[in-house]
């Protein structure tokens, strides 16, 4: 009975595992088992019994391929990890609590400057306002940089997941859906972000401009309306760059070594551009519009230079083809 | 026994029939083909979870897990309507098949 579960485990070595392949793994061991013990039942010995099995088993690249997988050969195996439909799920879940955590981050220091103005703003009436405030202003800190540090520990987790993996074509194709689906919320999370932090202007304008309220309130609750616009910001963008990660990093495991050597090249590409290309053509245009004084039209560098940066883009990618 | 390469054609018809007659799971349904052919042909585990996923793909067959017997839970087959057109049609090509085969193979005159 080991035999058959050992000779099983090895057949399915290098398959990546997903619920499809799990069942289908479970299924065959139970068939192969039932027919061990009716071999074994019918009289056959134990090493008679195990070779028909055995023998009846078959091809395993057969089924895979009607799977739409292939056995990983040993490197990619080792090399890279296989991310499965869990560990995905899991990624998803994390980046999203990490958005929501870093967004309440947000809220708390900027709340915590919110309640020294509001504090500030009424001194007259409360004894020891300037101290409470700072009291509370140093406390909301404290709570929002230490979501900020126990989310970057948690970070260090999900590092796997930032560079490439090997993932199940169907897994890939279930979070493309996925992804699709959260468009929709993605965009009202956006608009809804926007929105707040413009509507944020209101209390200081009622402050600034009317008898209503104080500045100092107005400010403050500014602060507040711009902390929670940074949450929908924080949240909804972290679940959708978690899904664009996923789609990004997650690779076939039959083209993975290919593709991932691809990204190493393009890499290269980008690291030039971000720290050589633009830190020049941002030293050029503040140079020359000094120089010439043509602040007025000079900013069109910026457009000609991105304009080159995609050019550069494709070509460094048609030179690979 | 029969070699694999001469029936490859019919081994999801093989199975669309069983499954005609009553829901079934793996074991059962190669074990029914083994009786069937008084052994002389064996369908091998991995032709035939082939063609299982085949058959679900086209919509033929679909699957369920099943009550659990002998401290196992299998996968059931169960064939759909598609699946059962798809077999009578099988079923008629067969009847051809066989006559053209029987002309050609036999070697005798009629």
């Amino acid at each position: 009975m080991n035999t058959i579960r050992e000779y099983i485990e090895q057949m399915f070595k290098g398959v990546p595992m997903n619920d499809e392949t799990k069942q289908l793994k479970v299924d065959i061991l139970a068939n192969l088992e039932d027919k061990y013990l009716a071999l074994k039942e019918g009289g056959a010995s134990e090493n008679e019994a195990i070779g028909v099995v055995i023998a009846e088993f078959g091809d395993i690249d057969e089924l895979l391929e009607e799977f739409g997988v292939s056995r990983m050969n040993k490197k990619v195996a080792t090399q890279y990890t296989t991310m499965r439909e869990a560990d995905l799920a899991r990624f998803v879940e994390s980046k999203a609590r990490m958005g929501l955590n870093i967004g309440f981050g947000v809220l708390a220091c900027l709340s915590g400057i919110a309640f020294l103005l509001l504090l500030l703003a009424f001194q007259a009436m409360i004894p020891g306002a300037l101290y409470l405030g700072l009291l509370l202003m140093v406390t909301s800190t404290v709570i929002g940089i230490g979501l900020f540090i126990i989310e970057g520990m948690k970070a260090k987790e999900m590092r796997p997941f930032y560079s490439p993996f090997v993932i199940m074509p169907i897994d890939k194709e279930s979070i493309q859906d996925e992804q699709d689906n959260y468009k929709q919320s993605f965009i009202f999370s956006i608009v809804a972000g926007v929105s707040l932090c413009i509507m944020s202007l209101t209390p200081v304008l009622m402050g600034a401009l009317t008898p209503m309220i104080p500045v100092l309130v107005g400010v403050a609750f500014m602060l507040i309306l711009i902390g929670v616009g940074v949450i929908f910001f924080t949240y909804s963008g972290n679940i959708w760059s978690a899904y664009g990660i996923i789609l990004t990093n997650g690779k076939y495991s039959d083209t993975i070594e290919e593709e991932a050597a691809k990204d190493e090249r393009n890499k290269k590409v980008n690291y030039i551009l971000e720290e050589i290309y633009w830190p020049i053509i941002v030293v050029f245009y503040l140079v020359f519009s000094f120089l010439q004084g043509a602040w007025a039209w000079s900013w069109i560098i910026f457009i000609l230079a991105g304009a080159l940066e995609s050019t550069i883009k494709s070509l460094s990618g048609n030179w690979e083809n | 026994m029969i070699s694999s390469d001469v029936i490859r054609g019919y081994n999801d018809t093989f199975l669309l029939s069983l499954l005609n007659q009553g829901d079934s799971y793996g074991y059962e349904l190669s074990r029914q083909i083994k009786e069937k052919t008084d052994g002389d042909y064996i369908i091998k585990e991995t032709t035939m979870y082939s063609a299982f996923t085949r058959l679900s793909k086209k919509g033929y067959i679909i699957s369920y897990p099943g009550t659990v017997t002998q401290g196992k839970k299998r996968t059931y087959y169960s064939i759909t309507l598609e699946g059962k057109m798809h077999l009578k049609e099988k079923q008629e090509e067969w009847h051809i098949t066989r006559e053209v085969v029987d002309h050609l193979v036999k070697g005798e005159d009629k």
